[in-house]
C-alpha cells in the first residue's frame, strides 16, 4: 500500500516527506515502547506510534524505517518533525486510534512486521 | 579502459569552475586552470555540459563520416526524435529525411519494446534475490550504481534493451535479406543524450554493442528539417506510412512512463532526476523499499525527451508526442504477431553482467578506506571550510579528500598559500573581458 | 589479535533525553563512510542507541567508545551512576526499574539491554553499585545475521 494512500484511508496529516508518498509499505510495526521497535528491526515497515518526542524519530532511523505514523490526535514538536525531514524520514499524524488503524491496514494487506 | 562521454577544449575552458559547481560526483577537478575529469567517477550525466558558459565542453558523438565504412546503414531513432519538430512535420517524413541525410532504412524498435517488456516481466516475476530491481535503460543510472552504489549491482536487471535487440535484429535480417556480413552493416542509433552514445560506444558490461554508433538528435536535426519542408514544398508526402505510427506504444513510449507502464501489477516506482534518484538510493541501500520490486530511473528531469542532444523544449514535443499517439490502441495485430514469433526464439539476457566500478579510496581494503577517512577527516580541519572551489576542488571536504589521497596539496588553497592568490589574480587579468 | 582501525569517544550526558541517539547517529555514518554492510550498522546504531538511552535514564554520564577493527565493530559504555545490582535479573525482559517518568518517554520496558544483547555477537555486562556500569557489545564484520 503506498504511503499515500494510506494517508488517505486514515485521514493523516502529513508532516514531513510530502516526496516520500509514492513509497509502498509492505509491513508495519505498531507500539508506544521504543524497544519493542528496535527490539525486531525491520527495514521498510511503518512505524505506528503514540510516543511523540524526539526518541520516536530517532527509533525510526536507527531501525531503517521509512515513515512515522502518529496516533490518537498526537502531534510531535517543530524539532521532531525537522529532525525526521532531515534524516528523509515521512511523518504522518492521524486522529484515529492505534487499534483502529492497525485494524484498517491489517484489513488492506499490511502484515506486521515481527 | 575508463572512458567517459566528455572533451574539454582546453583552449576554450577558462577555469570559471561552473562546470565542477554542476558535477553531481564531484568528478571534475580544476587544475592549473583548466578543468578536467576523474574519469573513474564520472557518470556522464551531462551537467557539466548544460553548465559550461563558454561551449568548452563537447560531448562524445559519432559523424556521419564514421558511418562511410559500411555497406548498409540502418538508422535506429529515438521516440524523441519524432516530437522534436514543428507542426506539419509528420514522422513519414522525418523517416523520409533520415533516408535523404544517407541512411538505407529506418527502423523502429516498436516491436523490440514489447520484447523487452515481457522478458523484463518474466524477470521480475521469477527474481529470487533483494528487491527492487533497476531498469538498465538509462546508461546514467546504470554507472551512478556502479560508481556509488556496488551493492546494489546484482539489482541492475541483466536483460538487453530495446534498442540493442533491435541492433542485434537488424544486422539479423539485413544480412540474411541482401546477403551481406554482419561487420558491413551498420545499426546507428539516433540518440536524445550522449550517456546513450557512451553506452554504445563503451557499454557498462564490457562487451560490444549491437548498435555501431549514435548520433546526436541535435546533429540530424537540421538536415532532417530541410528535407521535410523540401517535401512539404511540392513534393506529395510519402505515401507509405511508417511502422513507427500502427501502435501508440513506440511514440507513446517517453510520454508514459517507460516500462512501469507494463509491469502495472507489480509494485513499480519511477524516479526521474539524478538528485532525486540518489535519495532514493540510499533509502535502497538501507532496505527501506524493499516493497518496491521494480525501479526506473531516469537521469533527466523530464525522461528521455529533456536528453542534452535533444533540440526542442520539453513540454513542446510532450505534447507533439502525445498528439501523434492519439487514439491508437497500445497494441496492433501485426506487431502482436512479429513479437509471439520472435519472443520464444530469442535470447534476451545481457552477455557480460555489470560489475562495480572502483574509485580510490572508495574500494580495497577496509584498513585503506579508514586510513582515507581518517587522514581526510584532519585534513577537513585545517581547512576554513568556506568551499570556495578555488583551490580546484569542489568542496573543502572534497579536497580534504584529495589530499589524503596525495592528488591535491594544501598549497593550492587560497587561504595557505600567497602563491596561489597571485596566480589565480595573473589568470584574471589575462583574461579578457 | 584484532587490529585497531578508528577509534571514537564520546561524551553522553545523564538526563539529556533531547541528545540521545546523536552519538547512535554519528557512528552510524562513519560506518556507511567506510563501506560497512547496512545490516551491520543497523545492529550497531540498536545497541549504541539503547545504550544511549540506558546513560539517559540512569547514570549522571558516560563515556561511549565507538571501536572499528579488522574483525569486528565494537561498542564500550562505561556510566558513572548508581549501578546494576543484579545485573542477571536486569537481563530478563519485561524487568525494569524505569519510572513512569521514562515510560512516557518511550523507553524502560525492560527491553533495552535483551535487545543489545541480541544484536551482539559479544556481549559483556559489568556493575558496581554505586560506582557505575561497563557495557561491552562487539559486532562480526564476517558474520552476517
Amino acid at each position: 500500500m503506498k504511503l499515500k494512500d494510506i494517508a488517505t484511508l486514515l485521514e493523516a496529516d502529513v508532516l514531513a516527506g510530502a516526496d516520500l508518498l509514492d513509497i509502498d509499505i509492505g509491513t508495519a510495526v505498531a507500539s508506544d515502547g521504543m524497544s519493542e521497535i528496535l527490539a525486531a528491526p525491520h527495514p521498510g515497515a511503518l512505524m505506528i506510534t503514540g510516543l511523540i518526542n524526539i526518541q520516536s524519530i530517532r527509533t525510526a532511523e536507527m531501525a531503517d524505517l521509512p515513515a512515522v505514523l502518529y496516533v490518537r490526535g498526537k502531534r510531535p514538536n517543530d524539532r521532531c518533525v525537522e529532525l525526521a525531514a532531515a534524516k528523509r524520514i515521512a511523518v504522518l499524524a492521524t486522529r484515529l486510534g492505534m487499534f483502529d488503524v492497525c485494524g484498517l491496514l491489517r484489513e488492506r494487506g499490511v502484515r506486521g512486521g515481527m | 579502459m575508463m572512458t567517459h562521454g566528455f572533451r574539454i577544449d582546453q583552449d576554450k575552458c577558462r577555469g570559471c569552475l561552473s562546470c565542477m559547481r554542476a558535477c553531481p560526483t564531484h568528478a571534475i577537478r580544476v587544475r592549473d586552470g583548466k578543468a578536467r575529469y576523474i574519469p573513474e567517477k564520472c557518470i556522464d550525466c551531462g551537467s557539466c555540459l548544460k553548465s559550461c558558459p563558454y561551449g568548452a565542453i563537447t560531448a562524445t558523438t559519432w559523424s556521419f563520416q564514421d558511418m562511410d565504412k559500411f555497406k548498409f546503414k540502418v538508422a535506429v531513432p529515438s521516440p524523441v526524435l519524432f516530437g522534436q519538430f514543428p507542426a506539419g512535420v509528420t514522422p513519414a517524413h522525418i523517416v523520409q529525411g533520415l533516408l535523404s541525410v544517407g541512411f538505407d532504412a529506418v527502423w523502429d524498435y516498436g516491436v523490440e519494446l514489447f520484447l523487452a517488456s515481457r522478458a523484463v516481466l518474466h524477470y521480475v516475476e521469477n527474481w529470487k534475490g533483494p528487491f527492487p530491481l533497476i531498469s538498465v535503460s538509462c546508461p546514467v543510472v546504470v554507472r551512478l550504481v556502479q560508481v556509488s552504489y556496488p551493492r546494489m549491482i546484482d539489482q541492475l536487471i541483466r536483460l538487453q534493451i530495446p534498442r540493442e535487440i533491435a541492433g542485434r535484429e537488424i544486422k539479423r535480417r539485413y544480412a540474411k535479406e541482401l546477403g551481406l556480413r554482419p561487420d558491413e552493416i551498420a545499426a546507428v542509433y539516433i540518440t536524445p543524450c550522449q550517456a546513450k552514445t557512451i553506452s554504445i560506444l563503451h557499454p557498462a558490461e564490457g562487451v560490444e554493442s549491437h548498435l555501431n554508433g549514435a548520433l546526436g538528435i541535435s546533429e540530424v536535426y537540421n538536415p532532417i528539417l530541410a528535407s521535410a519542408n523540401q517535401q512539404r514544398n511540392g513534393l506529395p508526402p510519402p505515401a507509405e506510412i511508417p511502422n513507427i505510427v500502427r501502435n501508440s506504444t513506440f511514440l507513446g513510449w517517453s510520454v508514459r512512463e517507460g516500462l512501469g507502464r507494463s509491469l502495472a501489477r507489480h509494485n513499480s516506482l519511477h524516479v526521474t532526476g539524478l538528485a532525486n534518484i540518489i535519495q532514493v538510493f540510499d533509502d535502497i541501500e538501507k532496505g527501506k523499499l524493499q516493497n518496491v520490486e521494480f525501479l526506473e530511473a531516469h537521469s533527466c528531469w523530464s525522461g528521455c525527451t529533456g536528453g542534452n542532444l535533444t533540440v526542442a523544449n520539453v513540454y513542446v514535443t510532450l505534447s507533439k508526442l502525445r498528439s501523434l499517439v492519439g487514439d491508437l490502441p497500445e497494441m496492433d495485430a501485426e506487431t502482436l504477431a512479429e513479437v509471439n514469433s520472435r519472443y520464444p526464439l530469442e535470447d534476451f539476457s545481457l552477455e557480460a553482467p555489470v560489475l562495480p566500478r572502483p574509485i580510490k579510496g572508495q574500494s580495497g581494503d577496509l584498513r585503506e578506506k579508514v586510513r582515507l577517512l581518517q587522514e581526510a577527516e584532519a585534513v577537513l580541519k585545517t581547512l576554513p571550510g568556506y568551499n570556495c572551489g578555488l583551490c580546484g576542488a569542489p568542496t573543502c571536504k572534497e579536497m580534504a579528500k584529495d589530499i589524503s589521497a596525495g592528488e591535491a596539496s594544501k598549497a593550492d588553497c587560497v587561504f595557505f598559500s600567497k602563491d596561489r592568490l597571485s596566480e589565480l589574480y595573473k589568470r584574471f587579468l589575462l583574461n579578457d573581458r | 589479535m584484532p587490529e585497531v582501525l578508528l577509534q571514537r569517544a564520546f561524551e553522553v550526558r545523564g538526563g539529556d533525553f533531547d541528545k540521545a541517539g546523536e552519538t547512535s547517529s554519528e557512528i552510524k555514518a562513519l560506518l556507511k563512510e567506510v563501506g560497512i554492510d547496512p545490516t551491520l550498522i543497523r545492529r550497531a546504531g540498536v545497541v549504541t542507541f539503547e545504550a544511549e538511552m540506558n546513560v539517559v535514564m540512569y547514570a549522571e554520564s558516560a563515556t561511549v567508545v565507538f571501536t572499528l577493527s579488522d574483525e569486528d565493530i565494537s561498542i564500550e559504555v562505561f556510566d558513572r551512576g548508581p549501578g546494576i545490582a543484579d545485573v542477571d535479573l536486569a537481563m530478563q525482559e519485561g524487568y525494569s526499574t524505569a519510572t513512569d517518568e521514562m515510560r512516557q518517554m518511550g523507553f524502560g520496558f525492560g527491553m533495552g539491554l535483551p535487545n543489545i544483547k541480541k544484536n551482539s555477537d559479544i556481549f559483556k555486562l559489568e556493575s558496581e553499585v554505586g560506582k557505575g556500569t561497563r557495557l561491552y557489545s562487539a559486532i562480526r564484520l564476517d558474520g552476517a545475521s
